[in-house]
């Protein structure tokens, strides 16, 4: 292969980069949507853009508003479709911003009815969406709102008991009803680090995170008919609504294990108890069992499980058998097992921010960004007059395929921006301009000591991709111990600097380099003046 | 259009005497007036109103002690204001910032609260230093095994130099440092090298073919061609760093106010600090000696 069709490999090589940056940037998804049930109140789903448009197959009076889970209105319906129209007829639901609640439609003539977010539209077979208001790089909680705790043990904890804490905390958290939360352990399973999008009573929610836990063992029967059917996993059972036969304190131990029945394939849950606990439980599933009646298990108030009693047990050794996977099965013996937090888990760092504040700090952010960038941008047209051109190219692909690389890692889960990510954004334009500075600036060296244009570009773009190399690695290298070992929030502006540093040298070996090589083959001798380069020494 | 020339090996020591000075006052200043830690090392409260109207900085004052703020130290930021406390327990925080938020009536979306408890801040701030210490050594082998370890050396007491101006520099405005700014200190030290690796390399590359001319001739020679460059990236690195600072907002100020110091003196201790202390290092090895020798009096 020679080198000129190296050079168009490359070009090649980065155009694909660069579409596949774009396709992962453009907010273009395949609609994804949540559709209610002819009949049902509500279905629900979280309403991250300000609008949504509704289509119902059928429409009718009685569609009058869209409330939360407790039925107050937080948003108004106002139809964009005229009466006559054939169904679907669109109704646009108009929100807040922040409203992540679960959005319920009230109303018994809605038949079907579908909420996406955006423009949806079809493409062959498959129907794609243009979001509104959401960004393909996921923001952080400082820039979308919301509350972040890190949790740690108010004394060193092994990793054993941190995992049943951190089970523990998913439950309570699920409890508190908020869409999108994430639990997860960090800090080499030192601490808890929990993130609460959108979420409005920051006060209520820690005193949730903070509760000691309490397990508890509950006869449905003994409920109210209209509660009995309400008793489902993950219901949260009304304050002093009902009154538990045994707490958790008499549980000896619980585990999970495969399934010796043929006839229920999965895994079961097995459990015994202390003495007390023996005979309590003897005599409600003594009671139980003629009728099958169902034993809620309860956290913090909250179903964990309600199965159904089988067989009256005397021995206390009970198994509880549902279609359990594995991962099931685990959890509800961590829960059954130490229902109370094996460790006293302390707030250590609480973050909670508004949502409106957040974007006032995107917005200021984004904007300095920009403005450095066009001020860059202008002073390197200004100083390498064609190859500043050039480096406006260099400096849009790199934006491409930073933000591309960021909104694949977003997509993935990996990777949230966050105010120190902007930080890092910021110094990786100056890192992306200081790589072409020095690619320009060997290039009229080694014309100005007598080189032809096209023997400069070749070995001038080669050695200055080697020092910025260099200058790049260092800087990498004083970035990857700040990921490893820094805190949560300073670990966004070093893994977000680090991608900076390794898109900033592919576009210069992709781009930059190769484009300097062709333009110098031509044009560069023709119009020595407009690359800023002397004249005297062109191709014969 | 004639290229500058400038002797900066025969002015080194006027550069030496001003970084010494700079250095005495930045120690100086480290020493009697100690760093402003900010809540995030000792533990307490940050409340961040924004869209507080007209509520001056009295009013807010009064309202966060009549909502039971703890040593309620009050800012005033571009967008609102900015409540310091040394209340450490977040639910009892997050009550008092409603209280507050509610009193100079602004919604609870542009409110932000963050807490932190004491031993965090302690842990965090151990974290940073493991950082540093590993930063340091990843650097010192990378430069020694790319270049040599006389390079590595002298890149590093520039990059010392550059992070001690930073943390002097903080101590004298009483500037509060927060893990941000730790993050951006630690950044410092990758990036003030950038330019001493742009140099370093020029005079690898002119070590080669060195013989018509001593060690610090050819080095001030190397200086003088890498100029351009030094000039040009470092107004790159600096502008967008610079935007942040002065339209970035509060939290990322913290970043970009280390950087923009960190930056200039990164560029600044490339030519006046890691290049001649390389030069006079290198210029005592017995091949350079000689050459020294040798063109004692051409020039």
């Amino acid at each position: 292969m020679d080198s000129r069709q190296k050079n168009y490999l490359a070009f090649a090589g980065l155009a694909v980069l660069l579409i596949g940056s774009l396709f992962f940037l453009l907010p273009l998804r395949q609609a994804d949507s949540v559709s209610w049930q002819a009949g049902t109140a509500s279905g629900s789903s979280a309403l991250s853009g300000s609008q949504a448009v509704i289509g119902l197959t059928a429409d009718g009076p009685a569609v009058k508003a869209v409330a939360d889970s407790t039925m107050k209105p937080i948003a108004t319906l106002q139809r964009i479709t005229d009466s006559t129209a054939t169904v679907p007829a669109s109704w646009r639901i108009s929100a807040a911003a922040d409203s992540t609640l679960p959005i319920s439609v009230e109303g018994t003539v809605v038949t079907s009815a579908e909420l996406s977010y955006g423009t949806t539209f079809t493409v062959g077979a498959y129907p794609f969406r243009i979001a509104e208001g959401r960004s393909s790089i996921t923001q952080g909680l400082d820039l979308r709102g919301g509350l972040s705790v890190i949790l740690t043990p108010d004394k060193p904890a092994d990793a054993a008991a941190m995992q049943r804490a951190l089970v523990i905390m998913s439950t309570r958290v699920n409890s508190l009803g908020v869409s999108e939360a994430t639990v997860q352990l960090e800090n080499d399973n030192q601490a808890i680090f929990v993130q609460l999008p959108g979420v409005r009573d920051a006060a209520a929610a820690l005193k949730v995170m903070g509760q000691t836990g309490r397990l508890e063992f509950l006869e449905v029967a003994s409920l109210p008919t209209t509660l009995q059917a309400q008793v489902q996993d993950g219901f949260q059972m009304p304050v002093g609504s009902y009154k538990p036969f045994m707490t958790g304190e008499v549980i000896t131990a619980a585990s999970a294990k495969a399934s010796t029945d043929q006839t229920k394939p999965g895994y079961v849950v097995t459990m015994s108890f202390n003495p007390t606990g023996t005979a309590i439980w003897a005599e409600v599933t003594t009671r139980a069992f003629p009728t099958q009646a169902r034993i809620a298990i309860l956290l913090d108030g909250a179903v964990v499980s309600a199965p159904a009693v089988q067989t009256a047990i005397t021995s206390g050794d009970t198994e509880i058998s549902g279609s359990f996977t594995a991962d099931e099965a685990r959890r509800l013996a961590t829960i059954l097992e130490s229902g109370a937090l094996p460790v006293t888990l302390v707030p250590s760092q609480t973050d909670n921010v508004g949502p409106t504040l957040g974007q006032d700090s995107l917005f200021q952010g984004v904007l300095a960004a920009l403005v450095g960038f066009g001020i860059v941008a202008i002073y390197l047209a200004l100083y390498y007059r064609g190859f500043g051109l050039l480096s406006w190219i260099s400096l849009g692909s790199f934006a491409v395929l930073y933000l591309g690389v960021l909104a694949v890692l977003s997509s993935a889960g990996q990777y949230a921006l966050s105010l120190p990510g902007i930080a890092g954004i910021t110094l990786s334009i100056g890192l992306a301009a200081d790589t072409s500075i020095l690619i320009f600036e060997r290039y009229r060296e080694e014309i100005a000591m007598g080189r032809t244009p096209r023997v400069s570009a070749k070995s001038g773009t080669k050695h200055a991709i080697l020092t910025s190399l260099d200058a790049d690695a260092v800087t990498f290298a004083s970035a990857v111990p700040l990921f490893l070992f820094a805190s949560s929030t300073v670990k966004g502006f070093a893994l977000t600097l680090m991608i900076g540093i390794v898109c900033d040298l592919t576009i210069a070996m992709l781009f930059t380099r190769p484009a300097v090589i062709l333009l110098s083959e031509k044009v560069v001798g023709k119009i020595p003046k407009f690359f800023g380069v002397k004249g005297s020494a062109v191709d014969a | 259009m004639r290229k500058p020339y400038i002797d900066f090996m025969g002015k080194r020591n006027v550069f030496f005497i001003v970084s010494a000075l700079i250095l005495a006052v930045a120690v100086g200043a480290l020493i009697f007036k100690p760093l402003n830690l900010g809540i995030e090392f000792k533990g307490g409260t940050i409340i961040t109103l924004n869209n507080t109207q007209s509520a001056t900085i009295a009013q807010v004052r009064a309202a966060a002690a009549a909502a039971g703020v703890p040593d309620a130290e009050v800012q005033a930021t571009d967008r609102g204001f900015r409540v310091r406390s040394t209340e450490v327990k977040s639910v009892t925080a997050e009550q008092q910032a409603s209280v507050l938020a509610g009193s100079l009536k602004v919604a609870s979306t542009d409110l932000q609260v963050s807490t932190i408890g004491p031993e965090w801040g302690t842990d965090i701030t151990n974290k940073a230093m493991l950082a540093l210490v590993v930063s340091l050594i990843a650097i010192l082998v990378y430069i020694s095994i790319r270049f040599e370890y006389k390079m590595a050396v002298t890149g590093v007491i520039a990059l010392v130099h550059d992070a001690l101006i930073t943390l002097g520099i903080y101590a004298l405005l009483g500037r509060p440092v927060t893990p941000n700014t730790v993050a951006a200190l630690l950044t410092i030290l990758g990036y003030s090298l950038y330019d001493t690796i742009v140099v370093f390399h020029r005079i690898r590359e002119n070590t080669q073919s060195l013989s018509k001319t001593t060690f610090m001739q050819m080095a001030n020679d190397s200086l003088n061609q890498v100029l351009a460059r030094w000039v040009n990236t470092g107004l790159s690195s600096l502008i967008p760093v610079v935007c942040l600072l002065l339209l970035g907002g509060e939290t990322l100020r913290d970043f970009a106010f280390a950087l923009t110091i960190g930056l200039v003196s990164g560029a600044y201790s490339s030519v006046a600090v890691a290049s001649p202390l390389y030069a006079m290092w290198k210029e005592r090895e017995p091949r350079y000696l000689a050459l020294a020798k040798k063109f004692a009096g051409a020039k």
